[in-house]
């Protein structure tokens, strides 16, 4: 096998953290790079049907990449690169016969080629190529498996050593660096404009509008593109859902709400009359891009979460029950508020 | 030159179910005596509003309406401006930054305080 791959999530901690709010009368810090309580970074979240991780390893298994594991850890690369199952990870790549393992610390969101970085880094001989923009790497790094495996010394002492050993390539392609929602959004904005690869997952119905499958959308509702609505998301009549604006899957939009230039995270419930713009909304919390402003309103009783149904819940207690007697192949949407993308890598092996 | 009258009442807390309902209270007696009053809210003792608030607010709202008067709405905090955006109470009343721009658009312009001169004030025995 001549490549393999290691993601590395959440390491891309916001430039512009710590944004005050104030919150049920007190103030309090919140980093604005997590939305839900669960403190998921950016590439979790979903982004027009796929979340960014997702969308990351189906490139790479385009580009040919059988083996792939993902590492979610909130640490830095420095601290992470000292860590046992990262270590574990590339020995058991190098053992598997992997020539070449490429580590990915998924901060930014970048189309490059992996053809083209293998054919720099063999012709340039290289045992050890970072890509960078130009200014700054994109904390992708593709490694010679013979230079980190089978030596008696730590690996974080190889790979130490290789840094001074390791050439540049300058990717030129299009770029995202995903370090503050406003980032997210602007990507988001991108892919409805066509202005990447990012395609969303749905039928394009209008010419920039997509929908997802099991989309409720009555006659009353109007939809202006370029805009998407995700799976099993419900529209309530007289609702305006305007141009730059993505629903994620499994939403809520209460009658009369106006949603322009925003995006919507998945099982988020907005009540009704109410006018969202420019807004970044995961269940109660809501991140005003222009106000610069992170606030939760779940006292308010305007956003919320979705509530599942039924059939939904009895199947969510009885997967949990099938995955506690380990039953095999059984998939079913988790009772957390697990993002799909760790649904995904978990129900593909991908986790380390 | 006609007189205007402005009256200026603090916005509660809404955590404080007695505050609104005192405020509420107040507003009727205002409400009562004055011919198409024109109200002022200042909301900058308000750092965070909730549903009780937005219900107080939309009360008032209908109930200033229902006496032809006139209410705006002064000194918001971040968060509650976001809130009256979001449900669009900002295209029903008008809002302003300060409760002076608010009164100015009344028409009305409060007077600074004069600075006291050492002689005007009493000797001490």
């Amino acid at each position: 096998m001549e490549l393999g791959a290691i993601i590395i999530t959440g390491n891309n901690q916001p430039k512009n953290s710590g944004q005050i709010s104030r919150s049920n009368g007190t103030r309090s810090t919140r980093n604005p790079s997590t939305l839900s309580a669960s403190s998921y970074p950016i590439a979790f979240w979903d982004l027009l049907g796929h979340s960014v991780l997702e969308r990351t390893i189906e490139r790479l298994r385009r580009f040919g990449v059988e083996l792939i594991s993902v590492f979610n850890n909130q640490e830095s690369v420095a601290s992470i690169s000292h860590g046992e199952p990262w270590e574990k990870a590339v020995i058991e790549h190098a053992r598997n016969g992997v020539e070449r393992i490429l580590l990915i610390t998924l901060g930014a969101y970048s189309e490059f080629h992996v053809d083209d970085l293998m054919r720099f880094h063999i012709e340039n001989a290289c045992r050890v190529t970072n890509v960078s923009d130009g200014q700054e790497p994109l904390g992708i790094t593709l490694v010679e498996s013979k230079c980190v495996a089978n030596h008696n010394t730590p690996l974080r002492n190889r790979l130490t050593a290789l840094v001074s050993c390791s050439c540049n390539y300058e990717y030129t392609g299009f770029l995202n660096r995903l370090a503050s929602p406003a980032d997210y959004r602007q990507l988001v904005q991108d892919a409805l404009a066509g202005h990447c690869d990012i395609k969303p997952i749905g039928k394009e119905i209008q010419p920039g509008i997509w929908i997802a499958e099991c989309v409720r959308i009555p006659r009353s509702v109007r939809v202006l593109g370029p805009c998407y609505v995700g799976a099993h998301t419900r529209i309530r009549p007289g609702a305006l859902i305007c141009p730059g604006t993505a629903l994620e899957r499994q939403c809520e939009i209460d009658c009369g709400t106006i949603v322009e230039n925003s995006t919507i995270l998945p099982s988020t419930y907005l009540g009704p009359g109410l006018h969202v713009s420019h807004s970044l909304i995961s269940g109660s919390r809501l991140i005003h891009l222009y106000r610069n402003l992170d606030v939760e309103l779940g006292d308010t009783g305007l956003l919320g979460w979705t509530q599942n149904p039924a059939s939904l819940r009895v199947l969510a207690a009885l997967g949990s029950l099938f995955t506690f007697a380990g039953a095999p192949g059984m998939r079913v949407p988790t009772p957390s508020r697990v993002p799909a993308a760790l649904d995904y890598i978990r129900g593909n092996g991908y986790l380390g | 030159m006609q007189q205007v009258s402005v009256a200026v009442k603090e916005f509660p807390d809404c955590l404080n179910v007695a505050a609104c309902r005192a405020f509420l209270g107040d507003l009727d007696l205002l409400l009562s005596q004055s011919y198409r009053p024109q109200i002022i809210f200042d909301l900058s003792d308000v750092p965070h509003m909730n549903a009780t608030g937005i219900d107080l607010l939309l009360q008032c709202i209908s109930e200033v309406a229902n006496r032809d008067g006139t209410l705006k709405l002064a000194a918001p905090a971040p968060q509650t401006a976001l809130v009256l955006e979001l449900t669009q109470l900002n295209e029903i009343v008008e809002i302003f930054n300060s409760v002076e721009e608010a009164m100015a658009s009344f028409g009305v312009y409060q007077i600074p305080p004069q600075p006291v001169r050492p002689e005007s004030l009493p000797h001490a025995a």
